[in-house]
């Protein structure tokens, strides 16, 4: 209908629904909060043109310095769990061998479901000190063990917040590596199993190659959401991220200095400077990811 | 006939041992997933839960459905299901399919310009809600949308997760494949529609679900943009339960149980498109 200059602008048709909402209530407000940080902005006022100011304040702030080593930790601690857990229940969950998988694909996403406020609560029921469900386990054993603090030992902190963490998003996980899984040719496998590849060489030699773009995306959403990650630690931690500020994530700063303490301006900055490095962070694993 | 045997006897453990893994590992993971709901039920069913005392009281002494009552029996309840219902199939109708539109260009098309749209698109994953959370909120303010469906239901769209999700599984599809359909004479949108989406189904699926969960729990932009009662989604409704019994458990573990019931049905109609060999092979033969 269009003749020969279809193909061309083929593309560009296919991604202009999205890009129309995505430039009005996506990009324009990344801009406007782009302008934000370079301003003053403090409570209800508009404040001052200030440059990189906001910026250079974050290289001083102590806060901000401890969140960024918290959520760190919490990425390398997190992170393979959740992505290596989930590839492992995926491979399982996909084999012919087990049956009720259908069951174990709902039980696993339920949490996922539960809303946070009340998961949260959950937990702290469940991992109080000393009267929780986990503690009176514990302490009924007679064998005079400690009941463990979950919550307000600062140590405990990120290892509470990684496992709340994977007990709500590991069906997540699983059914991205699922569906990643799914998309593998049957053939492969025969081919493998006829050259006498054993299940383990298969898993190293077929399966994870293919996986590499899943694992990749699976890898780059958890680095995202790790560093803006704000609910999990605010309702295990309260604003202040605990005792000593052990649970205090990136997340979890930017929205007190933007809600709390109605410092706009720097909490924008904030969320710049951190999206900066994700985004390194996430260039670089997608070029280690697709460099053959 | 010993070195026989010893090999049966071998594959046989080996079997034994697969087994206990298969079997095992997510047997072990689902006790862990489903323990803190057994405790949330065992909450829903009295009205005040005493932690203290010695030993404390993890079973109900006078269970109660008092607690899902109070949650049936709320104003408007039905109606805000309805929203939450409608607000979410949208969202993730549309989404499923105009970001697997733009996931497929990105995965499978040359032209000038697309690494700069697609890092602009990864741009909108990297920055924090808590920063454009309100600059969303006058723009939709000023457009008029404010206590209307379309308020509800756009700004969320922007969310370029699923582009991302589309291309990464789009990439695995062989390009041979598509190819051939459009040398069979198939138009490009008839390839996307005809070849690509049903090799796609299990990562549809996956977009679908997440988009769908995301919906129906989220909290924050339905409590910024509907003010009006009869414009409210479920987990903003609910929200009354966490300050008028803020003390009562049993009612706020009602409620999210309850609230999770329609989740679930999405959740298994979507599941059944993760079948396994639902693939390329399974096309051609």
């Amino acid at each position: 209908m269009l003749g020969s200059k279809w193909p061309k602008i083929a593309p560009y048709v296919f991604i202009s629904p999205f890009f129309v909402i995505f430039l009005v209530f996506g990009a324009f407000p990344i801009v406007f909060s782009g302008v934000v940080s370079l301003i003053d902005w403090k409570g209800v006022t508009m404040g001052e043109f200030v440059g990189l100011r906001n910026y250079l304040n974050l290289f001083r702030d102590s806060d901000f310095q401890r969140a960024v080593l918290n959520t760190l930790y919490l990425l390398v601690l997190s992170g393979p769990l959740t992505i290596g857990g989930g590839l492992v229940l995926a491979v399982l969950l996909n084999s012919q061998l087990l049956r009720l998988r259908g069951m174990f694909r709902t039980i696993f996403y339920l949490p996922m479901a539960v809303s946070l406020v009340v998961a949260g609560l959950a937990f702290s029921m469940l991992l109080n000190k000393p009267f929780g469900f986990v503690n009176d386990i514990i302490l009924r054993q007679g064998l005079n063990l400690e009941p463990i603090d979950f919550l307000t030992n600062p140590l405990a902190a990120i290892p509470t917040l990684t496992l709340l963490i994977l007990w709500r998003c590991i069906g997540n996980d699983l059914v991205i590596m699922l569906a990643g899984l799914q998309s593998i040719s049957p053939e492969l496998y025969e081919a493998a199993r006829i050259d006498g590849a054993s299940p383990f060489q298969t898993f190293v030699y077929v399966t994870l190659p293919l996986m590499v773009p899943i694992i990749l995306f699976d890898a780059i959403l958890s680095t995202v959401n790790t560093f803006n990650m704000f609910a999990e630690p605010y309702i295990l931690f309260g604003t202040e991220g605990g005792v000593d500020q052990a649970g205090l994530t990136t997340g979890l700063l930017v929205y007190r200095t933007s809600f709390k303490y109605f410092k706009f301006g720097y909490g924008a900055a904030m969320a710049y400077l951190l999206g900066v490095v994700i985004f390194v962070l996430s260039l670089v694993q997608l070029r280690l990811g697709q460099r053959d | 006939m010993a070195a026989v045997w010893r090999e049966r006897t071998l594959r046989r453990t080996y079997n034994v041992a697969a087994q206990i893994v298969i079997y095992g590992v997510p047997f072990l993971a689902s006790v862990a997933s489903v323990a803190p709901f057994v405790f949330m039920v065992l909450i829903s069913f009295q009205h005040t839960f005493f932690v203290s005392g010695n030993p404390a009281r993890w079973i109900p002494r006078q269970p109660t459905i008092e607690t899902y009552l109070a949650v049936l029996e709320t104003p408007n309840f039905l109606r805000w299901v309805f929203n939450s219902l409608f607000v979410a199939s949208s969202v993730t109708a549309i989404a499923l399919l105009i970001q697997s539109m733009a996931g497929y260009v990105f995965a499978k098309k040359e032209f000038p310009g697309r690494d700069l749209l697609f890092i602009l698109i990864l741009s909108g994953i990297m920055i924090p809600r808590a920063v454009t959370i309100i600059p969303t909120f006058f723009i939709v303010k000023d457009f008029g949308l404010l206590n209307s469906y379309p308020g509800l239901i756009l700004p969320p769209l922007a969310v370029p997760f699923g582009v991302f999700l589309m291309r990464q599984y789009m990439q695995t599809l062989p390009s041979e494949l598509l190819d051939a359909s459009r040398i069979d004479g198939c138009s490009e949108f008839g390839t996307f529609w005809r070849i690509v989406l049903p090799l796609s189904k299990p990562g549809l699926a996956v977009l679908g679900i997440y988009t769908f969960m995301e919906q129906w729990r989220d909290f924050l932009w339905p409590l910024i943009v509907a003010q009006k009662d009869a414009l409210k989604t479920l987990p903003v409704g609910l929200s009354v339960f966490h300050t008028e019994f803020r003390t009562d458990y049993g009612v706020q573990m009602a409620a999210v149980l309850l609230s999770i019931v329609p989740f679930l049905i999405v959740f298994l109609f979507f599941q059944r498109y993760f079948i396994k060999g639902m693939t390329v092979g399974a096309l051609k033969g």
